[in-house]
């Protein structure tokens, strides 16, 4: 077994677009900050599917699935130097 | 048969299974919360270390976790007796320290690739808890060096994985990796060599939490507990020096302007901790065994592996460096949370000779390395075992009154991750410094602790019944 030039499995694949997801996250924070600070939300395919107060309201759409971000958006982002 | 001490991840794992302590897991099981839910059961039931040999999307690869999680663990990882960890530990001096040897190759480079072919993807990193998205590698050893003097440090920290070729890596203020990393990046340097190693012998990954003072290497004190250089090897690609038994090498470089949003992440408090700008880890080569084991550690709410060593290499490294001072002292426990609650032990008579001792203590407990997170500070007599939560629950049950014994500190330097600290409502790091006086009331002295402690019976009696116990049917 070639570790390093295999191809993707479905599960790797998966989390190639769950990193792309994140990427979306990280590049569009400030806009996610205006509009769902403070709230959870769930990204798929590189826009918001669900949101909520609690993670009970993103659990439903989860499912577990590896592609999925979720993340509570923060109201402070604190640099470290 | 494998023996201390071992030189690499196999010859421990060897090790666990001869002694019956390790379970070879061949169900497959998902990187997203299976082997985070294992490990968190193994924690709380105290049980066998495990290798995971069938990992869901990622043929070929091992997964290893849970070898320190029980204290038996810890000390035959030390080569040493439970009982005699701490003691030991304490008892290291500078010159007993062995400097590492460096060799020109090793087996943590059977496999190389660098550029283009680095892929982290295909890596199997672990969730540590239901959304910190992406994983983090938990288990890897940080090590940096410093460009003036070559101090190499090694640390445990977390890195997140970003992209392919990309990672974030926390380096917090005031630690001796992120004051390394500065140093390049004052003298206009933009990107810092960093290494990270995953899966080497377990005795460097307790030494790496040996909160060592500056300009020592962590690993030397391997050499003092083994009387044999730690062997090392050089990177590919920068200068860095790192153990030569590691199973996977990642090599690379840190920035200082390119900043990545890294978290959340389950914290040793239990919580997920916020979202933070950090530098960039780009990934410039990896190097490892052939057939890797990667090593996994859970992290989050304790109990767990993280936290069970982590707790016992700060408290061993306390007792050190508050004893140097107070000799007095007779025992250091950190029972939880990266030693944030902590209980230390003291006899009366040490107390009756010096007004005020404990307050001392307190105060020496926080001025040292190892105490820098010490929030809640429980002092005992040493008839109290501090290793048991219970006998420190009776001390603070019947020798503690609120009132009087209670010394709170204000507005110190705390972990920046307790989520309590917010409440004091002026920023990051601020925290307060609780001393509990549970040693019993010098004066007035009530009558009962005159008449001492009831004891089931003599010692004589009670040393008996220790020899005789397997006798009596148990």
């Amino acid at each position: 077994m070639d570790l390093i030039k295999s191809e993707y499995t479905d599960v790797q694949k998966a989390r190639a677009v769950m990193l792309e997801n994140r990427k979306w996250v990280n590049d569009h924070i400030k806009e996610l900050q205006e509009k769902y600070r403070d709230k959870w939300i769930c990204v798929l395919d590189k826009k918001v599917v669900a949101h909520g107060d609690s993670l009970n309201d993103i659990r439903k759409v989860t499912e577990d699935r590896e592609e999925v971000v979720v993340l509570r958006v923060p109201e402070i982002i604190v640099q470290i130097i | 048969m494998a023996k201390f001490p071992f030189k690499d991840l196999r010859e421990w794992i060897e090790f666990l299974e001869e002694k019956g302590e390790l379970a070879r897991n061949k169900e497959e099981v998902s990187l997203k919360g299976e082997v985070a839910s294992i490990s968190e059961k193994i924690a709380r039931t105290g049980g066998k270390a495990v290798l995971h040999e069938n990992i869901k999307g990622y043929p070929g690869w091992r997964i290893f976790s849970d070898g320190l999680t029980t204290r038996q663990r810890i000390a035959w990882a030390l080569g040493l007796m439970p009982e005699e960890m701490g003691q030991k530990i304490g008892a290291i001096k500078d010159a007993d320290l062995v400097k590492a040897k460096k060799i020109e190759t090793a087996p943590c480079k059977e496999l190389k690739c660098f550029g283009d072919d680095v892929d982290m993807i295909k890596f199997p990193i672990p969730y540590s808890s239901e959304f910190d998205i992406p994983p983090f590698i938990t288990a890897g050893v940080v090590v940096t060096k410093d460009p003036d003097t070559g101090w190499h440090n090694s640390g445990i920290t977390r890195v997140q994985l970003q992209g392919k070729a990309l990672m974030t890596n926390l380096l917090q203020r005031g630690q001796h990796g992120s004051m390394i990393i500065n140093k390049y990046w004052e003298r206009g340097q933009e990107w810092a060599p960093i290494a990270q190693v995953i899966g080497t012998d377990p005795l460097y990954y307790l030494c790496s939490q040996m909160s060592a003072p500056t300009q020592i290497d962590e690993w030397d004190y391997w050499g003092a507990f083994t009387g044999q250089p730690f062997e090392v090897v050089k990177c590919e690609t920068n200068d860095i020096m790192v153990p030569a038994s590691a199973e996977i090498v990642i090599e690379g470089e840190i920035s200082k302007t390119e900043r990545i949003l890294e978290g959340p992440f389950s914290e040793f408090t239990g919580f997920y901790s916020g979202c933070r700008w950090v530098s960039a880890f780009r990934v410039k080569a990896v190097t490892m065994r052939k057939n890797p084991i990667y090593q996994y550690l859970k992290m989050g709410k304790e109990p767990n592996e993280g936290l069970n060593f982590t707790n016992f290499m700060i408290e061993s490294q306390l007792f050190r460096q508050v004893k140097a001072l107070i000799p007095e002292i007779s025992g250091v426990h950190c029972i939880t949370g990266m030693g944030t609650t902590t209980a230390v032990s003291v006899p009366k008579e040490a107390r009756i000779k010096k007004p005020g001792l404990v307050r001392v203590i307190g105060m020496t407990v926080r001025a040292v390395q190892a105490g820098k997170w010490v929030k809640n500070l429980f002092v005992v007599d040493d008839d109290v075992n501090i290793q048991s939560h219970h006998d420190l629950l009776w001390a603070m049950s019947m020798r503690f009154q609120g009132v009087n014994d209670i010394t709170v500190i204000p507005d110190i330097t705390g972990t920046d991750l307790d989520p309590s600290e917010a409440s004091l409502g002026k920023g990051a790091a601020h925290t307060s410094y609780t001393i509990f006086d549970c040693t019993e009331p010098l004066y007035p002295y009530d009558e009962a602790y005159r008449r001492g402690l009831a004891k089931p019976a003599s010692d004589e009696i009670i040393k008996s019944v220790e020899v005789k116990w397997a006798d009596y049917g148990f």
